[in-house]
């Protein structure tokens, strides 16, 4: 009994034995290429790398996204919409009854900063903004979203729709300070949120009001590798939806190819504007005249600083 | 018996420790330089990374390449954009993965000369066998590989839209150096 029992024992032992040296030449036969690669892994760079393409420019479609452009950048503006006027059934006008056009320009002073203005034809809004990028999203998702603040001013023109602006050009001015929320869920997904306070010295669309709240929303999601699709939807605080204008809604298609990124879109909007497309919007959205305008931005990026790719040798 | 035991648990630990602290036989370039090149009429790209990793165990050869995608360095901040997002898909593919063998290399005896690399290629989701000459040189006693090679972009399943597709090379130009220094855990 006592011998069958160190039997046992010694059984388990070699058991152990062979189980160890096992396990040693596992260890030893397997240092191979799979450990060139294991170190590989532990020796990568551990950079963190910032989100690329939230949104494809600088606009989702009309309003600010979350973008900017690298330093050195400079950004050609050219944007057209059409629509047709309702009541018009003897209209003569060949396409469209109505044309607005936008020139606008966008220079990247550095990765965070970008600054621009632009001019609009129909509604003759001159504007201009800032925008800094204060918190970019990154990969590893330890940043989640990107925050970007716009200041944007504007200067109306001239009366406009069923917008009357008053005589006094100092009164004409408009202020919008914007904070962009963006976050990209995914490589197809990016939606943004975009509280924004209007100062507006134009007395419309509510008459003696002159301080705005406005909430934006906007998404992108991508269809393929070089086409996606956007929308917003801007709502704006305090004031009667109808007689004081519409919310902003729009729809479309951003395209991109080389150096040119063309928006398709579609919107109850008249203006290229970050404020007039928040306040001054005579219709609501729809498919009838006077609720839908199609419109296309053309984007051309020019790289006016060149980066150094080759290595320094 | 016990002794016994104990002894030959112990000589495996040596001849353990023996065999896998194999560093003094491996090699690493931290600052592997790559670049690429695509030549057309219409327009000239280039990028280049100067990250690129690579390790080789000079007992059999064995040489790793990791590249990070996003580490590529274009003339034109967009173009680099777009090589990311909408060519490599680097936000799925990060890296690109070599591993190979370096074919009759003598590191007892190193020479300047060519060699050939074989060994596979994963990149874009594809793997692909491929084979690589490469010049070897030894600068005191450290290993310098460097070389050009020609990569087609359909081989990696890269899709170009008809409209660039006169803007965009068929065949890639690849340039390398990597130099090696004894590597140190």
């Amino acid at each position: 009994m006592l011998n069958s029992d160190l039997n046992i024992h010694h059984m388990k032992n070699r058991k152990q034995l062979i189980f160890v040296l096992s396990m040693f030449l596992f260890i030893v036969f397997n240092a191979n290429s799979q450990d060139l690669l294991n170190i590989l892994e532990k020796e990568a760079p551990n950079t963190p790398l910032y989100t690329q393409a939230t949104f494809k420019a600088n606009r989702i479609l009309i309003g600010q996204s979350v973008e900017t452009r690298k330093k050195g950048v400079l950004e050609f503006v050219l944007g057209t919409r059409y629509w047709n006027i309702p009541n018009n059934d003897t209209s003569q006008s060949f396409g469209a009854d109505r044309f607005s056009g936008h020139f606008g320009m966008q220079y990247a002073f550095t990765d965070r900063f970008t600054f621009g203005a632009g001019i609009t034809s129909f509604d003759g809004i001159v504007n201009g903004f800032a925008k800094y990028r204060l918190v970019r999203q990154t990969e590893d998702n330890k940043v989640p979203l990107g925050i970007t603040l716009v200041q944007g001013a504007s200067y109306f023109s001239r009366d406009f729709a069923i917008f009357s602006l008053p005589q006094n050009s100092s009164e004409r001015l408009a202020y919008a300070t914007q904070v962009i929320l963006a976050r990209k869920f995914n490589r197809n997904l990016s939606l943004q949120l975009t509280p924004t306070y209007i100062h507006s010295g134009v007395n419309q669309p509510v008459p003696d009001k002159k301080d705005f709240f406005a909430l934006g929303f906007g998404g992108r999601y991508k269809l393929s590798n070089h086409v996606t699709i956007a929308s917003e939807y801007g709502y704006l605080f305090g004031r009667d939806e109808g007689e004081e204008g519409f919310n902003l809604f729009s729809l479309g298609v951003n395209w991109e190819i080389s150096d040119l990124i063309m928006q398709f879109s579609m919107t109850n909007s008249k203006s290229f504007d970050d404020i007039a497309s928040y306040t001054l919007n005579a219709n609501n959205f729809h498919f009838r005249p006077g609720g839908l305008h199609i419109g296309v931005n053309a984007t051309y990026v020019l790289h006016l600083k060149k980066r150094k790719p080759r290595p320094s040798e | 018996m016990r002794t016994l035991k104990t002894n030959i648990v112990i000589t495996l630990l040596l001849l353990h420790f023996g065999l896998s602290g194999q560093s003094k036989n491996q090699v690493i370039s931290r600052q592997g330089q790559v670049s690429f090149f695509s030549y057309t009429s219409v327009e000239n790209i280039e990028a280049t990374n100067n990250q690129a990793l690579s390790v080789i165990d000079k007992k059999n050869g064995e040489i790793a390449v990791q590249i990070l995608l996003r580490a590529f360095v274009f003339k034109k901040a967009l173009m680099e954009e777009h090589f990311n997002e909408s060519y490599v898909e680097s936000d799925i593919y990060p890296k690109l993965i070599f591993s190979g063998k370096l074919q009759d290399l003598d590191f007892s005896n190193l020479e300047d000369s060519p060699k050939f690399i074989k060994g596979e290629m994963d990149f874009h989701g594809v793997q692909k066998e491929i084979e690589i000459k490469t010049n070897v040189e030894t600068d005191n006693e450290n290993l310098i590989l460097y070389g050009t090679f020609e990569v087609a972009i359909d081989d990696f399943n890269i899709k170009v839209p008809p409209l660039l597709v006169p803007n965009i090379s068929k065949e890639i130009h690849v340039k390398f150096r990597f130099e090696y220094t004894p590597y140190e855990k």
